[in-house]
């Protein structure tokens, strides 16, 4: 008997029933558009709301903080908010620039899951992100899991990713960027900012960005070859880095002929190798390319002067340091056909 | 289990329990905020001293197999009202830990003193048992802690980035050894409950020594397994962030896309520590009081759930219901802690004049 007491008791006090709701009573956060303007927040939300259906809701609120903004969405609203579920943390410019603590609300917040992903978006497309009609921040999240396992031209950027690259030395933050075109909601390039600097990554820079971050699980490269063109297909990409008063960074990709034209004979081991050596070349070019980039806007975001520091300990401009590049490319099939 | 004998396993689980349990909600994230990513050598070199103290703590529990607690070490009036002051203000920071901890992260709108009761209700409960159920249920609770232990690391091991560790060797010495003595002194202060037991209750003695390195091995693999993962997954300075870094760690496990949550059941490992150690340092405090004054057993069960009732109300008056999450809560429990080995030392030190 005394067992059974203590049971329902202990059952009664320690599983949460004081602070239970029923799901008709709560809004989920789906999504959140953060923009910056004269010391305020403003807040675009993506709720979804249960009453007889599942319906989506956006909410705009402008505000000093973002737990304040979240409380008027709650108020206008009516139900509480629940935001374990975010999936989705859009970011401007301003927001972005802006010396401010933004994420300090989804650290703090006990509920927070911070595992969302966090993206950047221009001001031309703000107003159209969100609408009622699908839920934007679940569809953003498919494009970027969907792209990284398959073209590696994108990177998941995760809330506590982002906040280790915000705190830690030596590295820039780069956001996967949302475009909008005809109400279609896509994400075609990588951005990074230092301060007012703007770094575009185009869809080939942000491929090599991934294999030089070793994030590139399959991707795909065009290589020119004379006046044509070959298509590879990269998979277990590899960059292994060292520093020796120069950086050495070694590539090593095997590869699939995903499509060709040059004018090579494949039935010839020759050919082979020199479409490997192409493919080594353009690689070697385009990953030069990038860190010049790197250099150019003072835009750390392949994170080298953190690896130099992790690895050496010395804290050395990103200018100052000289690199070389050697790739090795495996061509290990040319497909069905010859 | 026979007649108030235990085996050498359950004394070991609670070994295991004694020497975690103060290191998940208290000393995880001032390890890595002093020693960052040396934080494995800091706890190997801790471990080292620890297996040393922790020799000093049972000496005379080794030594006089067939003595009690009091007959051992044979304290005076003041040390043995020093020993139930400390041992009810290690009970207070272990139960208070955890209250503010469940209340924090799940029941933010309960007030602390109801989840406080419950644990104070549970431990209770359990410590006016006999030692053979303390025991046991030490051993099933360890079973469960190292199989979610288990799952959490495989879990885990495909989010570290080996990046994360680096770089090594850039904490101060004197960080590292003094965060390593306070390892030492947290990972063994606790087992001084453990003197609670005669060695002879113990029926299969000669498997004693051997699960006794076991269980102290073990504890402090799931400790640096849990740094390891802990600093792999999000490096030192995020962590830096948070008050329970391994906890927040516990957040990125996710299961076939859509089991979630599962920090949830993973914390239970804690939680299952900390409960064991209240248990076994309430038992602590009702044994010593019933064989120092003689007492009777209804007497000593009516003494023991007053001081139950004044930890509650100091809990409630004096820490006010709360845990200053600052760095500075590692001050009050080093200061009890070290208070409770040097009362130890000095029963050794009394034991070796003697003889």
């Amino acid at each position: 008997m005394k067992k059974i007491i203590i049971v329902v008791v202990s059952i009664l006090l320690l599983s949460g029933c004081y602070d239970y709701s029923e799901i008709d009573d709560i809004s989920i956060i789906t999504g959140i558009l953060l923009d910056y303007h004269n010391n305020q927040y403003e807040m675009i939300s993506e709720v979804l709301e249960n009453e007889k259906e599942s319906k989506i809701n956006i909410y705009k609120t402008s505000c000093k903080s973002i737990n304040l903004c979240l409380l008027k969405i709650s108020e206008e609203s009516n139900k509480e908010l629940f935001i374990s579920h975010l999936k989705a943390l859009i970011l401007t410019d301003r927001t972005i620039n802006k010396d401010t603590s933004f994420y300090d609300y989804f650290l703090r917040n006990s509920k927070s899951k911070m595992n969302f992903y966090v993206y950047y978006i221009e001001d031309q497309y703000i107003d159209k992100l969100f609408n009622n009609n699908k839920n934007t921040s679940l569809f953003l999240k498919d494009i970027i899991d969907y792209n990284t396992r398959n073209y590696s031209s994108l990177i998941k950027l995760s809330f506590t990713d982002m906040i280790q690259k915000n705190i830690e030395y030596g590295i820039i933050n780069i956001y996967p960027s949302i475009t909008i075109d005809d109400e279609k909601v896509y994400i075609d390039k990588l951005v990074s900012f230092n301060k007012e600097n703007k770094t575009i990554l185009s869809n080939t820079e942000s491929v090599i960005y991934n294999i030089l971050l070793n994030n590139a699980i399959s991707s795909y490269i065009t290589i020119p070859c004379d006046n044509e063109n070959f298509t590879l297909k990269l998979s277990k990409s590899k960059s292994k880095y060292k520093y020796d008063n120069k950086l050495t960074i070694n590539i090593n990709n095997n590869a699939i002929l995903s499509s060709y034209n040059c004018k090579y004979d494949l039935n010839e081991k020759e050919s082979i190798n020199i479409l490997e050596q192409l493919s080594n070349d353009y690689i070697k070019n385009k990953s030069y390319e990038l860190l010049k980039l790197s250099k150019n806007n003072n835009t750390d975001f392949l994170g080298i002067t953190r690896y130099i520091y992790k690895h050496n300990k010395e804290k050395i401009n990103l200018n100052n340091i000289n690199e070389v590049i050697y790739v090795n490319t495996k061509i290990t099939s040319i497909g069905e056909s010859r | 289990m026979k007649n108030n004998k235990i085996n050498s396993f359950g004394f070991s689980t609670l070994l295991l329990s004694l020497s975690s349990s103060a290191f998940y909600g208290t000393f995880s994230s001032y390890i890595i905020y002093k020693t960052k990513t040396d934080s494995f050598l800091t706890i190997i070199i801790g471990f080292i001293i620890s297996l040393l103290l922790s020799k000093m703590v049972l000496h005379l529990f080794n030594k006089y197999p067939n003595k009690t607690y009091i007959d051992r070490n044979k304290p005076n009036n003041i040390s043995i009202i020093l020993y139930i002051i400390l041992s009810i203000f290690t009970y207070i920071l272990l139960s208070l830990r955890l209250s503010v901890f469940l209340s924090n992260q799940y029941l933010v709108n309960t007030p602390n003193y109801i989840i406080l009761l419950m644990i104070l209700f549970i431990t209770y409960y359990t410590s006016t048992k006999d030692i053979v159920t303390i025991t046991k249920v030490s051993i099933i609770t360890s079973f469960i802690s190292i199989i979610i232990f288990i799952f959490d690391f495989i879990s885990l091991i495909p989010e570290i980035n080996i990046e994360n560790y680096y770089p090594l060797f850039i904490t101060n010495p004197k960080d590292i050894i003094i965060t390593s003595l306070l390892f030492s002194i947290y990972f063994t202060t606790l087992i001084v409950f453990l003197n609670t037991f005669k060695k002879s209750q113990i029926y299969d003695l000669n498997n004693y020594n051997k699960y006794y390195y076991i269980m102290m091995i073990t504890s402090v693999t799931i400790i640096i397994l849990n740094i390891f993962t802990t600093i792999g997954v999000s490096g030192y300075s995020v962590n830096n962030l948070f008050d329970y870094p391994v906890y927040t760690t516990l957040k990125r496990i996710h299961l076939f896309s859509f089991l979630d949550s599962m920090e949830n059941i993973s914390i239970m490992l804690w939680i299952l520590f900390i409960i064991n150690s209240c248990n076994i340092n309430l038992f602590f405090i009702k044994s010593i009081i019933k064989d120092y004054y003689k007492i009777s057993q209804k007497k000593n069960n009516i003494i023991h759930f007053i001081l139950l009732i004044i930890s509650f109300l100091i809990s409630i008056f004096v820490f006010k219901d709360e845990f200053n999450e600052s760095y500075d809560y590692i001050l009050i429990p080093t200061i009890i802690s070290i208070l409770l080995l040097l009362l130890q030392f000095i029963s050794n030190i009394k034991d070796r004049l003697k003889s």
